[in-house]
This record gives structure tokens, C-alpha cells and sequence, in this order.
């Protein structure tokens, strides 16, 4: 006698569910625009140095291109710290790349953190100056440097395993930005 | 994200080590890209719509009794009690306890060491996931138990033998999970052993105590991984009818069934504000607020953990209050009451936050068990063992994140509906869970929010 109406509720919850990953499912195959929002508007990075010490000589040579072209002023304020190379450098077919300058003082990270997108296989080269020394750290990315106060120091990151991956300073603990690779 | 304590032991490695020594070294800070959009605005949509469909549609009567449920076929009863298997299985344990244990006190404090991955993604990640499967495995398997049981034996003791008939309810365990949720997000060095070793200690010793006090009843309210399987197991699909009997059941019947005793209501916040504030402490508006700050950052961090749980609590008695009020009963009692609605709900947050990690670092923390010692041994031939990435694709992801939160969302409403319809006069019984269900679609969109924005 109990056993009836619990066939059925357990039915409507199986329908409910269903119904629902379908809907997810399909909703997700579409374009995810409206997700980020972060990323893709471009700003300035700090000052032109961006790049100059980076390892990689492709990738050194269109990031400094992409942070002196790109001044344009960001419509999101999320995005301040990326400089996108994307549209700046028409010239390089396939490899686009960013670059972002980050300051750390004390306690202090300019600009502040925040989400950057970077697309798989595209490269983002981030300068880091700390006004002592430190570990920088990029989760994921399998990169430790040993900054020296008042030294820039470049590290290319390349976009491999989608997910966001945090870049960090070791002493004092800071987040620098996260990474979403997409 | 146990992605901080795990890319914690960083600052141990030299930076001259070729990066092949290190295999999947940092990987454990990886998370989840944020939700589309798209996803979190169908999600919540559907999280309302069903909430109110579900208000007029369902019973009006109690109907999740003890007694419902499909038996199972003697034969797999006979599996399920079998003296074999679940001899087996804490064996099973027992020695992959008395491994980690090795580890732990013998091994070399490296990011090679498995005793961080066993703690924190097998044992409180792993439990979670097993437990919402098979039911409240711990209360076999729970190593203190055997470890209880081994010494009151030695001292010819009756294991039931309680100093007091007084009971801290689920108090302790609320405690216990705290503690763990700080040291898992809190704690600063929480994957180094030294840290480990105290943690394990502390949390040996306080059961240890706790059952010596109350006898072996201290385990199912006291002790902190016990509950948190027994609550996440309450919504497997086995169960046991009243008459014993092992039946397929809905996991809102098992949720219906947990006791309700003092303290549950902190304990459940515990558990859904713990893992809300995990996924909130990745926001960056947050960390870098607390990182910047003049404070001590474990401080703030130790505050956010608090209030996260303080608010979960505050707002069901909120609703509770709001309730009472309009169904024109007592509000006393009431907010614990309605506890158990909220377990689908932070289960299906649990399964959206930590799915890639159970999944990714589950499988790392295979590889490393095979060298416990740090020996460069391969003792289970698992050393070399490559996470597969197939079950954590960003689309599948996603799909099954939404696809929990919302299902935790329909299986905590149909609860509060039931709770309703049981405690409320029939009349009335809708209008009462009115402030519930809000509160309800409350948790869900922030759930989702924060899939989103972080």
C-alpha cells in the first residue's frame, strides 16, 4: 500500500532530473559569452617592459608588441590586468599571445588580482617585480622562479589543461591572478 | 580549494629539480572553470519553477515512512551482510589506515608525501562520495571504533560502558568538522607533516576520549567523520527499512530518517558553509582583500569560515521563525527540525565543488600511496600512474555541477515540504513552508553564484 506512492515520487524525481541534464546539456554546448566577461576587453598593462625579459623570443616579441599597442581604455573593470595581442598583431598567424606587468610591494599587488582567460595553446607572459625577495609560484604550469627585489622577472605561461590555475608569491602568501584556461 | 594546502608544499621543493622528479606537482590547484552564464540563469529558473510546482503538487499527507521502499533480492541483502565483505572492507581499511600511519610518522616531508591526499581527498572528499553511494559506511569501517574496541578489550572493559548518561547531541561532531573545515582551508602549512601529525593526534585522542565518556554511542553523533558519512549516506539509495530489511529506496526517504538531536542544525551549517566558504575564498574581490589587509590573514580567513556557517544557521532559523509563525505553531525546536532539508542541499554543493578533484587528485593519491616512505618505491605498481582528465572535461563539468546543485535543491524541498506536512496543520502546511522554500532557492542561486564567480 506505501509502496505505490513511492514509485511515483521517486519517478518525478527521476523525470526532474533528467529533464534538467538535458537542458544543462544543451545549454552548455552554446557559446559560453556570457560567462566570463573577463579577459577579452584590453587595458593597459603597466608600462612597456612587459616582455623584455621573457625566455621565449616569439612570444617576447609580440607581447611587447600587443602592451605598447593596446591602450585602449577597459570597459570592465575585471579585465584591467590583461593586454590581449589577438587583434594587435595581425601578423602573427597562429600564436597570439598576452602579457600583463605585476607589481607586488609589501602586502600589495597592482594591479589587483584578478580572473585572466587564456585560451588553450596561447601563451601569457607575465613580468612580475617584487620590492623584496620572494618565490613566485604558477600553479599548474610546473614554473618556480626566485625573484630578486626591485628585478623584473618574466615567466611565459602557456594555456594546456582547461581550468583556472592560481599564480602566486610565497612570502609573504599572495595571489598574484588567476588563470582560466578555456 | 584543497588547492592551496596542497600547492603549499611548494616552498619544501628546491627549484633546481628537474620538473620530471615532480610528477603532477601543483596539479592539485587546479579548479573548475566558472559555470557559463547560461547555466547558472537555467539552473536557478529551474530551482524556482520546481520549488513552486512542487508546493501545490506534491502530497498533503507524510508519506516518506520507515517502512517504504523495493527490498532487494536475498541474494544481494546476503552480500550486503555478509560477514566476508564487510570483514573485507575493514580490513581493507584498517591497513590502508596503518599505510597512511607509516607515512605519516616515517615518510619524508615532500610533495610526494601521499598523507595530505589520503586526508584530505580520500578520507573527507573520498567518504563524502562513497557514503552518498553505499549509505554511512564509516560506522563499520571507522578505524577509532576498532581501535575503542581493541582497548577496551585489553582492559577487560565493556565497550558500552559510558561515565555519564548525559549527551552532547550532535555537538561534537559539529566541532570536529569545524576543526577539520580550518585546517582544510585555514590552517597555515595544513599539508606538512608536522601539522598532519598533530591533527591526526588531536583527532585520535578526542574520539578516543569521547567514547571512553559515552561508550560506543559517542560515534554515531560524536565522532565528526562518522556524521559526515551518516548524514551523506542518508541519501544513498540502500537503506534499511524499519524491519531491517535492505530496500532501494529515494534519498529523500533515508534523509527523512536522520534523528534529529541538539546540534544538528550546527552541524549541517558546518557542513554547507564550509564548503560555500571554499569556494568563496577563490573569489578575487575576497583574497585580495585578505591578503592586503593589515590583519593577519588567518584571522580574516578564520572569520570568513565562521560566518559563512553562522549565516547557513541563522537564516533556517530565520525561516524557521517565519514559519512557525504562519503555520501558527511553537518555533521552538523547529529550525533543527527542518535540518535534514538541508543535507541534499549541501551534498549536491559538495558533489558540483569537489566532482574534478575526487576525481583528478583521487587518482594521484593512488600513485603516491605507492611509495609511502619516499624511498622511491613502487610498492603498489601504481606510482606512475597518469590521472585520466576524461571525467573532468569542462563541459561535463559543468553540466554535472548544475545538474547537483539542482538536484540537492529538489530533494531539499520535497524534505521541507514533508517536514511540513507532518508537523503543520493541513491547512496551513503550505503557506508554512512558504519562507522555507525561499530561504531554499536562496541557498541554491547563491550555490551556483559562487560556482560562477569564482
Amino acid at each position: 500500500m506505501l509502496r505505490q506512492p513511492d514509485r511515483s515520487t521517486s519517478a518525478r524525481l527521476a523525470l526532474a532530473a533528467m529533464g534538467l541534464s538535458a537542458l544543462v546539456a544543451c545549454s552548455s554546448q552554446s557559446p559560453s559569452s556570457t560567462g566570463g566577461g573577463q579577459g577579452d576587453a584590453t587595458s593597459p598593462a603597466s608600462g612597456a617592459p612587459a616582455g623584455a625579459d621573457a625566455t621565449s623570443a616569439t612570444s617576447a616579441a609580440s607581447a611587447s608588441a600587443s602592451a605598447s599597442a593596446e591602450v585602449s581604455a577597459s570597459a570592465s573593470a575585471s579585465a584591467s590586468a590583461s593586454a590581449s595581442a589577438s587583434s594587435a598583431a595581425p601578423g602573427t598567424a597562429t600564436s597570439t599571445a598576452q602579457a600583463l606587468a605585476v607589481t607586488v610591494t609589501g602586502k600589495q599587488v597592482k594591479p589587483a588580482p584578478t580572473t585572466v582567460d587564456l585560451p588553450v595553446g596561447q601563451t601569457l607572459t607575465l613580468t612580475v617585480t617584487s620590492d623584496h625577495d620572494d618565490q613566485l609560484h604558477a600553479h599548474g604550469f610546473e614554473i618556480e622562479k626566485n625573484v630578486k627585489a626591485g628585478t623584473p622577472v618574466a615567466i611565459v605561461l602557456k594555456g594546456a589543461k582547461p581550468g583556472v590555475y592560481q599564480v602566486e608569491m610565497h612570502h609573504p602568501q599572495l595571489t598574484l591572478l588567476s588563470v582560466a584556461v578555456r | 580549494m584543497v588547492a592551496a594546502p596542497l600547492a603549499s608544499l611548494a616552498p619544501a621543493l628546491p627549484t633546481t629539480l628537474p620538473a620530471l622528479l615532480l610528477p603532477a606537482h601543483g596539479v592539485g590547484s587546479r579548479q573548475d572553470l566558472p559555470l557559463p552564464f547560461a547555466a547558472v540563469v537555467l539552473g536557478a529558473a529551474a530551482a524556482l519553477v520546481v520549488s513552486f510546482v512542487a508546493l501545490g503538487a506534491l502530497w498533503h499527507e507524510p508519506r516518506l515512512g520507515r517502512d517504504s521502499g523495493i527490498p532487494l533480492p536475498r541474494w544481494a541483502a546476503a552480500v550486503l551482510d555478509s560477514r566476508v565483505v564487510r570483514g573485507g572492507a575493514v580490513v581493507l581499511t584498517l591497513a590502508l589506515t596503518a599505510w597512511t600511519l607509516a607515512s605519516l610518522v616515517l615518510g619524508r616531508d615532500d610533495a610526494n608525501n601521499p598523507v595530505p591526499y589520503v586526508v584530505y581527498v580520500w578520507l573527507w572528499v573520498g567518504l563524502a562520495a562513497i557514503s552518498l553511494v553505499l549509505g554511512p559506511v564509516w560506522s563499520v569501517l571507522n578505524p577509532i571504533r576498532w581501535l575503542h574496541r581493541g582497548l577496551t578489550a585489553l582492559a577487560r572493559l565493556d565497550p558500552d560502558t559510558a561515565l555519564t548518561d548525559w549527551s552532547p547531541g550532535y555537538w561534537p561532531a559539529a566541532l570536529g568538522l569545524f576543526a577539520f573545515t580550518w585546517l582544510e582551508l585555514v590552517a597555515p602549512d595544513r599539508t606538512t607533516l608536522p601539522v598532519l601529525r598533530v591533527a591526526i593526534g588531536a583527532y585520535v585522542l578526542a574520539n578516543l576520549l569521547g567514547a571512553l565518556v559515552l561508550g560506543t554511542r559517542w560515534f554515531p553523533r560524536g565522532d565528526a567523520f562518522e556524521v559526515w558519512s551518516r548524514l551523506y549516506g542518508s541519501l544513498s539509495p540502500l537503506g534499511r527499512r524499519s524491519d531491517r530489511r535492505w530496500v532501494l529506496r529515494t534519498p529523500v526517504h533515508g534523509a527523512n530518517a536522520i534523528p534529529v538531536d541538539r546540534g544538528l542544525l550546527a552541524t549541517v551549517a558546518v557542513m554547507l558553509g564550509g564548503t560555500a566558504y571554499d569556494g568563496f575564498s577563490s573569489e578575487p574581490r575576497w583574497y585580495t582583500w585578505v591578503q592586503s589587509s593589515s590583519l593577519p590573514s588567518g584571522l580574516l580567513q578564520t572569520g570568513g569560515l565562521l560566518l559563512m556557517s553562522v549565516v547557513v544557521a541563522a537564516l533556517l532559523q530565520v525561516a524557521a521563525l517565519a514559519s512557525a509563525r504562519l503555520a501558527r505553531v511553537p518555533a521552538r525546536g523547529l529550525a533543527g527540525q527542518f535540518a535534514p532539508s538541508l543535507v541534499p542541499i549541501a551534498a549536491g554543493y559538495l558533489v558540483a565543488h569537489y566532482w574534478s578533484l575526487w576525481v583528478y587528485e583521487g587518482q594521484n593519491t593512488l600513485a603516491r600511496l605507492s611509495d609511502p616512505l619516499g624511498t622511491g618505491a613502487d610498492l603498489l605498481g601504481t606510482a606512475h600512474l597518469t590521472p585520466d582528465a576524461t571525467l573532468i572535461q569542462p563541459t561535463l563539468v559543468a553540466t554535472l555541477q548544475v545538474v547537483a546543485i539542482v538536484t540537492g535543491h529538489v530533494l531539499g524541498v520535497v524534505l521541507a515540504h514533508e517536514r511540513a506536512v507532518t508537523l503543520f496543520d493541513r491547512r496551513v502546511a503550505v503557506l508554512g513552508q512558504l519562507p522555507l522554500l525561499v530561504l531554499m532557492v536562496a541557498y541554491t542561486c547563491g550555490g551556483l553564484y559562487l560556482l560562477f564567480s569564482s
